[in-house]
């Protein structure tokens, strides 16, 4: 039996040790809470270790502000946009927000649209950092985004008092002159720009543009040319760089990576897929993005082993094996490729990226028959695939199995409306057929797409007058001679001027259709180009006689008489009866 | 012992009253709004539910044929037999077709006109007067990025009998991703919006039409990357202003205004300070009924990334006219790879909702979604509801009474630009599922 002190000493030793319990329960609920989660599953582990060390040191240091703006800036840096706000906002209950707290709240916001709180937020920044370009260029550009020129205009202009010339800040100005309608400003400004940061390459497009509407072709196409250089450099923000190094977000650090990629700033992109790496060991997108940069580089060998190493970690042939093989053939590994497409192949039969790669091994291997079988594959999938049909079609034509390899040309003009290479070889291959009505519309297209520097213009243009010629005696035999005039003839007579054949030929035709002078005047420029031919004269002669004007008949036919001289008896012969005046029906035929 | 005791009770009573405030404070909140959101359901109750089911779909007009790649769609009664048809730009084929409705819910397709390269925008219109529609085209040339003037603006020219000639008004531009013909001068004569996407360079004019076949240009903003331009009445002085999307490096919406007698005033509505924005579409209709047109627009592009795919700022909002000029902007929702924003009444109970399509999102994901409504509470609060998951690569929707049964029916048109290509669509009707 217990005596009833003990029984008194037990309860108050258990209430005690309620209390206690409680009193450390009361005190976590009165004491403030830390924004967010303490785990996210969605995030990686590394991020939710860091997580729980940021709380951890926040709430052991009693929410230190530098803990807390640890802490802001992991959540930031990783997109939890909300729990980084309540950060600082746990922050400005003790203490002023920093500059830098203010960019960051301004970051969010504008992630977020909030483009007047954006604003607000940056004009904090400036209060105490008016030095900090970045802040000032983010300011402007949000009011110039928000419809407020006036203001970002004298933003621009501030930075532009601490760092002249600086290069995103003439650029929104010069987007404000234009918006004024004052391209004089615009311009000048632009010019300024491209003389003090030839790099900024959306300025040199800028520029092309106005010059280009106010018709200074010339100064256009030099700008043009100029903006088509390496992209320019992403802006420096070493504040936001900063908070790179809190990002466990994978995607976001590639976002990253491809954009100084973009930009050619290689040597800060890696360090980029080196974090990416170390966050995902198991991730092949580190290999395939080094693979990008290396292959763009031209470093075909480093890229085949990065592609090779993004294989190996389980990455998607269907998007590394396209770029690998392209690599394998610049360091002429041909044999290489086509053992690797033979293991994909075998593995991914109805893959389109790996069937479209393994015909470009066996393109390059020269195994025509391989490109047959797998274009004809691809191509079944996809019909109007360019390289496929492109890829089939030479293969065909090389073999000389041409019908096939037309049908392939006519989709790769459906589907490539600039491509001059299939217009022509299908107007050969119509030519060729003895169907130059069908020659004449891939010919046609092929001339309009080479340019008058073309080197293959004389070559397309001497098909197309012969496609029009032969089009035109083909309706002539059939008996449609106003078709042969206007449809054919008189096309080849405006393509080549010089050339005699069609002038002849429509003289003909129009005789048929008794339109004399259509007839005289093909023959007369027959005649300039021909001027010692005594038939052009003879047939001229014929053609006013017919059209009521004998004097000049007899006058030409005189002229094929000289020009006869001691030749053809024949010829001379027709001549002389039509200058004897023994004129008949049957004369003229 | 009575002390003792009083202490264990004062004790225990505030170990109690601790274990209550820890639990209020990690209890769960009711969320905020709740009676406007009861307010909101109790009427929609009597409709089924926008989720997977709400619609079946089906293909019409051709089959697909390798991958497609549509680029544009646009349900009008072409030829004004009182059934709705579907214009069709294929970019693949360069070729514009006619999804004709021959019978109720009975469609057929035949291609209209000549090659157009890179068809990238169709709209309707009885350009010469005739009674007839033709059909304006906004042809980029090639839809993959270039910056070579390969853009032109044609028209087919309807001769009445459903028979089109292309006719081109302008050529060796710019690529054009956009034309509209709208009256926006005095004259009564349609003039065109056209806007020129183009690469590096790009722009956007307006043609004015001075009869007889002759147009003369005015240009209104140097910048690339103009997807849409349509044009509304934004300030009520019954002229018609013109509102654009430009994406590019600019990610803005700009309205020129308009004087009525051919000036226009530059205004930036609105703008992302994100480069990789991706602008992807825009409409205009009156979102919150108040009479004044507000702007819907998505971004989601990912054409240009070294990496095609969804990012994950993509997603649908709208711009509120408030009237004197004045736009609110608000986030309608996150959507991977928006595009093609169209505010349509879906259940019938009197609120505007705002349907969009997914062009590229993550398609190796089963649960990636490809088409969205944002159904609109009535006070303008949008709730994503997840309509389809395949098939994939939509690029295009667009909505009407198809059937003039007073129901909206759905279109969509898909552009296969990257794998996988599992679930391979063209032109797809989305009917309500009886």
């Amino acid at each position: 039996m217990t005596s009833p002190r003990t029984k008194s000493w037990i309860i108050v030793c258990g209430a005690c040790l309620v209390a206690a319990a409680g009193l450390v329960l009361a005190r976590r609920a009165i004491a403030p809470k830390l924004p967010g989660e303490p785990h996210y599953a969605n995030l990686p582990t590394a991020f939710n270790q860091a997580l729980k060390n940021a709380r951890e040191s926040a709430r052991k240091s009693d929410y230190d502000p530098g803990d807390l703006r640890s802490l802001a800036h992991l959540y930031h840096a990783n997109r939890l946009h909300e729990e980084a706000r309540g950060c600082y906002a746990f922050i400005a209950k003790g203490s002023k927000l920093t500059a830098r707290d203010h960019y960051y709240l301004a970051d969010i916001a504008q992630y977020e649209g909030d483009l007047d709180l954006a604003q607000a937020e940056l004009r904090a920044v400036l209060e105490t950092e008016p030095n900090y370009i970045p802040a000032g260029l983010e300011l402007g550009d949000a009011l110039f985004k928000s419809g407020r020129a006036d203001e970002a205009e004298k933003e621009y202009a501030a930075i532009l008092a601490v760092e002249a010339n600086q290069p995103q800040a003439l650029f929104g100005l010069a987007r404000i002159d234009l918006l004024r309608g004052n391209d004089d400003a615009a311009v000048a400004r632009l010019e300024g720009l491209m003389a003090s940061h030839p790099e900024m390459t959306s300025g040199a497009g800028l520029l092309a543009q106005v010059f280009d509407r106010r018709g200074e072709a010339t100064r256009a196409a030099a700008m043009t040319q100029w903006s088509r250089q390496e992209p320019e450099p992403v802006p420096v923000d070493p504040w936001m760089d900063a908070l790179l190094a809190d990002c466990y977000d994978v995607q976001r650090l590639g976002l990253k990576f491809e954009e100084y990629f973009a930009s050619g700033q290689i040597g800060l992109a890696v360090p980029l897929l080196n974090r990416v790496e170390e966050l995902d060991p198991a991730s092949s997108i580190p290999q395939l993005l080094r693979g990008w940069t290396a292959a763009r580089d031209h470093h075909d060998l480093e890229a085949v082993q990065e592609y090779r190493r993004a294989l190996d970690k389980g990455g998607d042939p269907e998007k590394i094996c396209p770029y690998l093989v392209q690599s394998m053939l610049a360091l002429g590994k041909v044999d290489d490729a086509a053992r690797l497409m033979a293991e994909n192949y075998a593995k991914k039969p109805d893959s389109i990226p790996i069937l479209t790669a393994y015909v470009d091994v066996a393109a390059r291997q020269g195994d025509t028959n391989m490109v047959r079988v797998l274009s004809r594959k691809v191509l079944e999938k996809d019909p109007y695939l360019y390289s496929a049909n492109f890829n089939l079609a030479k293969a065909l034509w090389a073999s000389g199995e041409r019908d096939e390899a037309a049908k392939c040309l006519q989709r790769i003009t459906e589907v490539r409306p600039s491509d001059l290479a299939s217009r022509a070889l299908l107007g050969e291959y119509f030519l060729g057929k003895s169907d130059p009505v069908s020659a004449i519309g891939p010919l046609e297209q092929a001339i309009a797409l080479a340019g008058a520097q073309s080197p293959a213009l004389k070559t397309l243009t001497a098909m197309l007058y012969a496609a029009y010629v032969q089009a035109g005696n083909a309706a002539v035999k059939k008996g449609q001679y106003a078709d042969a005039v206007a449809t054919y003839f008189e096309k080849a007579i405006a393509l080549s001027p010089e050339d005699p054949a069609a002038y002849a030929e429509k003289a003909v035709a129009s005789v048929q259709l008794e339109q004399y002078r259509g007839a005289a005047e093909a023959l007369e420029k027959l005649a300039s180009l021909q001027p010692r031919n005594p038939t052009v004269y003879l047939s001229l002669g014929d053609v006013l006689y017919q059209e009521g004007n004998e004097d000049q008949a007899r006058r030409n036919w005189q002229r094929a008489l000289e020009l006869t001289g001691g030749g053809s008896a024949d010829l001379r012969n027709a001549i002389n009866v039509r200058l004897s005046g023994r004129i008949t029906a049957d004369t003229f035929r | 012992m009575k002390r003792l005791i009083k202490i264990a009770v004062v004790l225990a009573a505030a170990a109690l009253i601790g274990a209550y405030a820890y639990r209020s404070a990690r209890a769960p909140r009711p969320p905020g709004g709740a009676g406007t959101l009861t307010g909101g359901a109790a009427r929609v109750l009597q409709k089924r539910p926008l989720d997977v089911d709400y619609f079946t779909h089906r293909t019409i007009g051709r089959p697909p044929e390798g991958l497609p790649w549509i680029s544009d769609l646009l349900i009008t009664d072409l030829d004004q037999d009182g059934l709705k048809d579907i214009l069709v730009c294929d970019g693949k084929r360069n070729r514009v077709s006619w999804i004709r409705q021959v019978r109720l819910g009975v469609f057929e397709e035949q291609d209209i006109g000549g090659p157009v390269a890179g068809p990238a925008h169709v709209e309707v219109a009885d350009l010469r007067g005739t009674g007839h529609l033709d059909v304006l085209v906004a042809s980029m040339g090639v839809i993959p990025p270039d910056n070579e003037k390969i853009g032109s603006v044609v028209v087919l020219e309807n001769d009445g009998t459903n028979h089109f000639t292309n006719h081109v008004l302008l050529d060796n531009v710019a690529r054009v991703t956009y034309v509209k013909a709208a009256r926006l001068t005095q004259s009564g004569r349609l003039d065109l919006v056209v806007g020129q996407f183009g690469y590096i360079e790009g722009e956007i004019r307006w043609m004015e039409n001075l009869g007889n076949g002759q147009w003369k240009s005015h240009q209104l903003l140097d910048l690339p990357g103009t997807i849409h331009a349509p044009v509304a009445d934004l300030n009520g002085d019954g002229k018609m202003d013109i509102v654009a999307i430009v994406s590019q490096d600019s990610e803005e919406v700009h309205a020129f205004m308009n004087d009525g007698v051919g000036h226009f005033h530059d205004r930036v509505l609105y703008g992302s300070t994100n480069k990789d924005f991706g602008s992807s579409g825009l409409c205009i209709a009156d979102v919150n009924k108040d009479g004044r047109p507000d702007i819907v627009y998505t971004n989601g592009d990912g054409f240009d990334y070294a990496t095609p795919g969804s990012r994950p700022w993509h997603g649908v909002q709208w711009l509120e006219n408030l009237g004197q000029g004045k736009f609110a902007y608000h986030r309608v929702g996150d959507f991977p790879g928006a595009f093609s924003p169209v505010v349509a009444d879906l259940k019938g109970d009197g609120h505007q909702d705002i349907v969009s399509c997914s062009g590229f999102n993550d398609w190796r994901d089963k649960n990636a979604v490809s088409l969205m409504c944002f159904e609109n509470d009535g006070a303008e609060h949008f709730t994503p509801r997840i309509l389809a998951h395949e098939p994939t690569h939509l690029i295009v929707v667009k909505a009407d009474d198809l059937f003039n049964d007073g129901r909206i029916e759905l279109v969509t048109g898909a552009f296969m630009f990257y794998p996988p290509y599992d679930h391979v669509s063209r032109v797809t009707l989305w009917e309500h599922n009886e």
